[in-house]
């Protein structure tokens, strides 16, 4: 993939991230793309000298090499890395970490009697006046096991897009 | 490239279908519910007996937990929280975004806590607000998408841990945290967990040690509860 195919399937993603509702996410991506990379560089360091010659002639001279730290933006290929990175932690990584936690609760409503291993999460401010379209449910069992099995799916062609931009970056 | 894009499509299609996800806040309260199980874990391995409550007294039914941060006394829905009880120790509770009052006297929240019930319970008879000295254990919870957490927050995670109890007060996230990992890593190095996700075991046992310590300190600096006559 050159830069134009790595900018291309960028923007294609960024299309069906769109397409499927995923704004929020698309945000988070820009906003770190925005934010630049920051990398440390060896660069001449300057000091400033004193003529011998010229009484109190002062000039500035190239020194030793020093560190400075620089912002940079991402390129191509690390934007692309960045979004497919956060794929992987919004809709995949979750799987697991929603398994965990969906476990978790299952065992401790089997371990207390009366206790129902549903969870929901109240997302109202304070001030809020009505609250029901403001709770949400976490995902039972059975839909965190057809969010891993879909996950795994995605897993398989978000490997094979990296296989792809390494193939070509190696040829 | 076409023909990948589009199973691609369809797999982003399908995954977001079974997730039911709406928002990042979603991942969030996910991953304060499964640390909230880590330190629930941590405390039963440490031999304590665990069960629900919510904020009338009554035994949890179901879980309710905020999202937002609230007072520890709000009643307005049927907020949960875990009682663990060490023989002979003082029972203790543990909250999900509540808030407390740090050292400056102005309230924090945190995104999970621990904190003794007798405390706890005098907070809901009269509307009080928990102190930052009452606190066993706080927690502040991070599910990331981006591959970095922004510094903000490590300077934000710096004061609150000023503010509340430097040693017991956590820093917790899904990813490696980058620049920001950095600061923590210089100023409160044994205060940061990064990468703790059900995947990495290695890194959840050493998050459910750490939780661990803090039940196992409180057990030996505790004295037992006196008998009555």
């Amino acid at each position: 993939m050159d830069e134009h195919d790595l900018q291309e399937t960028y923007r294609d993603i960024m299309g069906i991230l769109e397409h499927s509702g995923l704004d929020w996410l698309i945000a988070e991506v820009n906003q770190h793309v925005a934010m630049e990379k920051i990398v440390e560089e060896k660069h001449p360091g300057y000091k400033e000298v004193l003529s011998e010659t010229q009484d109190n002639v002062r000039t500035i001279k190239r020194g030793r090499l020093s560190s400075v730290t620089i912002a940079q933006p991402y390129n191509a290929r690390e934007r692309l890395e960045l979004l497919l990175s956060a794929i992987e932690q919004a809709l995949i990584q979750s799987a697991s970490v929603s398994r965990a936690a969906a476990d978790f609760f299952v065992e401790q409503s089997q371990k207390n009697p009366n206790l129902s291993p549903t969870v929901i999460f109240d997302a109202s401010q304070p001030g809020d006046i009505e609250t029901d379209d403001r709770e949400r449910t976490m995902p039972s069992r059975d839909n965190v096991e057809a969010h891993q099995a879909a996950a795994e799916t995605l897993q398989g062609i978000i490997d094979r897009v990296r296989r792809e931009m390494r193939d070509v970056r190696a040829s | 490239m076409s023909a990948l894009l589009d199973e691609l499509k369809d797999a982003l299609g399908a995954t977001i279908t079974a997730m039911s996800l709406t928002d990042a806040s979603s991942l969030s309260d996910q991953y304060e519910a499964y640390i909230f199980g880590l330190i629930i874990g941590a405390a039963e391995r440490q031999g304590a007996s665990v069960w629900y409550e919510d904020v009338n007294g009554n035994r949890a039914t179901y879980f309710c937990f905020r999202t937002s941060p609230g007072y520890i006394y709000s009643r307005r829905l049927p907020y949960t929280h875990a009682v663990i009880e060490f023989e002979g120790k003082p029972t203790l509770e543990v909250h999900m975004g509540v808030r407390f009052l740090g050292k400056s006297g102005v309230a924090h929240e945190c995104d999970l806590s621990v904190l003794p019930r007798s405390v706890a319970q005098q907070c809901r008879d009269v509307c009080a607000i928990p102190r930052h000295d009452d606190l066993l254990m706080a927690i502040e919870c991070k599910y990331y998408v981006e591959s970095r957490i922004s510094l903000f927050l490590a300077r934000a995670f710096l004061g609150l841990q000023t503010e509340l109890r430097k040693r017991e007060t956590f820093f917790v996230s899904n990813i490696e945290t980058g620049n920001a990992g950095k600061v923590l890593a210089r100023h409160a190095s044994d205060s940061r967990y990064e990468g703790i996700v059900p995947d990495d075991e290695n890194q959840m046992l050493l998050m459910r040690a750490a939780f661990e310590r803090v039940f196992d300190n409180f057990k030996v600096s505790y004295r037992n509860l006196e008998i009555e006559p």
